[in-house]
């Protein structure tokens, strides 16, 4: 609400301005509060007879009975009161401060026991159990995270193509035997070329099995062939797995 | 109330803010006389005054460093003290005072001692049934009407027409609202001059003030 809108209700709220008018007769009400008050005075007769009212009040306001004075004896009774009030102050400090610390005694937290515990035990010791307490720590995650710690576990074998695994729902598995003579390396490049991996072998006999996708089993089967370090070429009558 | 020097007052709440006891024996001197007025008028008993003030003093010498002058007037504040302390002593007495305060006693307590309160007052108008009277033979016929008045009606009427307080300061003296401070002085100056009228009294106005 602005100044002006209150201003309106004012003049216009017959409640609000008698309210006001024992402090318009004690002067401490703002411009705009006096202005208000005293044009709605010269047209109401109720507020007009309040103002009478205040007027009396104000210029005599109702007499002490007795009076009361200080006194040097009233003074020395307050000051004993004061004393007291601060020596009841200093009892209470202290009180305070002594269940403190004997609450500190009483109860003693965590640290502070494994601290005293710990001055006492000799050196060795101390180092003993500082070491304990990193092996159980150690052995407790070894229990806790043992993928974390041993990442290769998941992996079924390895193959020396060591190829990405073939989707085995559209691999042929293949039968091969090779000479004797054959070093790893030739071998290695040739199951590189046909895109081939070996599951499984050399069986007791010499056999490997390697798998290719399906729709490259035609053009293993003709590269292996024709090598000449290749002895058996056979189609396996199951698909992998 | 004598008007005292704010910054006299609040020099010396500085001082004894620092347990200057000095200080704390000059803001004796210089504000109990005024204090013990207020109390006397809301108490009616120079014990329990003295008790009020004890209690007010020791206040002040606990808090004074809590007074902020941005915020407010030293008077507000120590009315403040004083209006707590009045009120909680007028409470502890009040049951004592309830037993050995006779209500009939007094000089204009009943419809039926209106001849011997004129008497009292120095007046013969009992066949008057309305005076405007002005000055001191109105002074004991407002005492005991302000003597009928609740604790609340009687520190309202006090800080705003002896203590020259605005609403807003006995708003914060108080504790109240600003519109229940005004409210209760409406109907505290109401019952007031029901009282008078009562009486036969009429509180008259002065034209110097009418502006």
């Amino acid at each position: 609400m602005n100044m002006n809108e209150r201003n309106n209700r004012l003049h216009n709220n017959h409640s609000e301005i008698s309210e006001l008018i024992p402090w318009f007769v004690k002067g401490t009400l703002s411009a705009d509060e006096r202005k208000a008050v005293n044009t709605h005075l010269k047209s109401c007769e109720e507020c007009s007879q309040s103002l009478a009212e205040c007027q009396a009040l104000a210029q005599k306001p109702a007499p002490v009975q007795t009076e009361w004075h200080p006194s040097p004896a009233h003074f020395n009774r307050l000051m004993s009161e004061l004393d007291k009030l601060e020596a009841n102050e200093k009892i209470d400090s202290i009180i305070l401060s002594s269940e403190t610390a004997v609450k500190m005694q009483k109860k003693p937290g965590f640290y502070q026991r494994l601290s005293a515990y710990l001055s006492k035990t000799p050196t060795l010791i101390r180092w003993t159990l500082v070491a304990e307490t990193f092996a159980i720590a150690g052995i407790i995650g070894f229990m806790v995270l043992p993928h974390q710690l041993n990442p290769s576990k998941s992996t079924s074998f390895e193959t020396l193509s060591n190829v990405e695994s073939t989707d085995k729902s559209l691999a042929t598995a293949i039968r091969v035997v090779f000479d004797a003579e054959m070093s790893v390396k030739e071998m290695s490049d040739l199951l590189k070329e046909t895109k081939a991996q070996v599951r499984q072998g050399p069986s007791s006999v010499g056999v490997f099995t390697v798998e290719v996708a399906n729709d490259n089993v035609k053009q293993t089967l003709v590269t292996l062939r024709s090598n000449k370090n290749v002895r058996l070429v056979l189609l396996s009558d199951q698909t992998s797995d | 109330m004598n008007p005292i020097d704010e910054t006299v007052g609040i020099a010396l709440l500085k001082r004894i803010a620092t347990k200057d006891r000095k200080a704390f024996e000059e803001f004796y001197y210089l504000y109990a006389q005024n204090f013990g007025r207020f109390f006397m008028k809301l108490l009616k008993n120079e014990d329990w005054v003295d008790e009020a003030i004890n209690d007010f003093m020791l206040t002040v010498w606990q808090q004074a460093e809590r007074y902020e002058p941005e915020k407010g007037r030293l008077s507000t504040w120590l009315f403040g003290i004083a209006h707590n302390k009045g009120l909680k002593v007028l409470e502890r007495y009040r049951r004592h005072k309830m037993e050995s305060l006779d209500d009939d006693s007094g000089e204009f307590d009943s419809e039926e001692d209106e001849g011997n309160n004129n008497e009292k007052t120095g007046r013969s108008g009992g066949s008057n049934p309305e005076r405007t009277v002005m000055g001191w033979q109105l002074g004991d016929a407002m005492a005991w009407a302000f003597d009928k008045l609740s604790p609340d009606h009687q520190t309202v009427i006090e800080l705003c027409f002896a203590e020259d307080f605005t609403y807003q300061e006995i708003a914060d003296i108080t504790g109240c609202p600003i519109n229940t401070v005004k409210t209760r002085l409406f109907h505290a100056r109401k019952r007031m001059a029901e009282l008078l009228a009562k009486k036969g009294f009429k509180l008259a106005a002065s034209e110097e003030v009418f502006l």
